[in-house]
């Protein structure tokens, strides 16, 4: 496999891309080492425990009093509380949003009203979540001071 | 609960003015040439007030579902209702000749409400875009 490497100018987003014939286990490895990079947390799936990279998480939710990993189309457990989450990932773009939800402002599509002073987050999985009232002012000002306006 | 204020005291200049128009319609269809006095101007203040009360009583710590949110709406509206007739009318009750007034003011309550609630809903959504825009640029700038 040849590896090019381009260098691109300042203001442009920097990236990987991977020529391939077919997203085959080779490619899947790769992607997962790159994702790895980012950091990632342990989760566990029946007897299964897994590294989830933190870029792959759309949101974690605490239910009765245990805590789930959300990514695009798999769940899985973790033994780590949700605040730690929060203190762990709020300089990784995560930000709690209610009593039981911390989500992954990357993976927010875009925000509708919902009744009661509260907001609706879709997701680009499709899915959504509640920003409760309590937290929607502090949630608006994590994404207006850090986008700059 | 700061947002629970900061809601109840938008929805108080809401009724406020909502009241005001609903005076101005309702006096232009029942009675045109109806002088009123400087203490009419107050009225919309003590409308404003009272419609408010419901809202700050019933306030929950909790996050309701969205049934609960439409009952307790439908709570408020009726309390609401009540409040203002027993402002409009007393505890004395009414006769006949008090229906025309009494569907006025039940009517005018009932679509102030609902204005209410399109306003908020208005703003919320006007919010909601701002967000989402501010959301895009954080992701760009962080992608």
């Amino acid at each position: 496999m040849e590896i090019k490497i381009k260098k691109i100018d300042g203001e442009e987003h920097e990236y990987i891309e991977i020529g391939c014939h077919s997203e085959n286990s080779r490619v899947k490895a790769i992607v997962k080492f790159v994702k790895g990079l980012e950091g990632s947390v342990t989760g566990s799936k029946g007897e299964k425990i897994y590294e989830i990279p933190i870029v792959d998480i759309f949101y974690i939710e605490s239910v009765d009093n245990r805590t789930f990993i959300y990514s695009s189309k798999d769940s899985y457990e973790t033994s780590l509380k949700l605040y730690e989450f929060e203190d762990l990932l709020k300089e990784r773009g995560f930000i709690r949003i209610s009593k039981s939800v911390v989500v992954n402002v990357m993976k927010v599509d875009s925000i509708k009203p919902a009744f009661n002073g509260r907001f609706l987050c879709k997701l680009n999985n499709g899915e959504d979540v509640i920003i409760s009232r309590k937290y929607v002012s502090e949630f608006r000002e994590f994404i207006s001071r850090r986008s700059g306006s | 609960m700061r947002e629970h204020i900061k809601n109840n005291i938008m929805s108080f200049f809401i009724i406020v003015t909502l009241v005001n128009i609903a005076i101005f319609v309702s006096g232009m269809i029942l009675a045109p040439d109806e002088k009123l006095s400087y203490a009419a101007f107050i009225v919309p203040v003590v409308d404003g007030l009272l419609g408010v009360i419901p809202g700050l009583v019933m306030y929950s710590k909790r996050e309701l579902t969205v049934k609960q949110i439409i009952i307790r709406d439908i709570i408020q509206l009726i309390s609401i209702e009540l409040i203002m007739l027993v402002f409009s009318f007393g505890f004395s009750g009414f006769d006949n000749a008090d229906v025309p007034r009494l569907i006025a003011v039940t009517g005018s309550v009932a679509l102030v409400y609902v204005g209410v609630v399109a306003i908020m809903y208005a703003l919320d959504f006007r919010t909601a875009k701002k967000m989402t825009d501010d959301l895009k640029a954080f992701q760009k700038s962080k992608s």
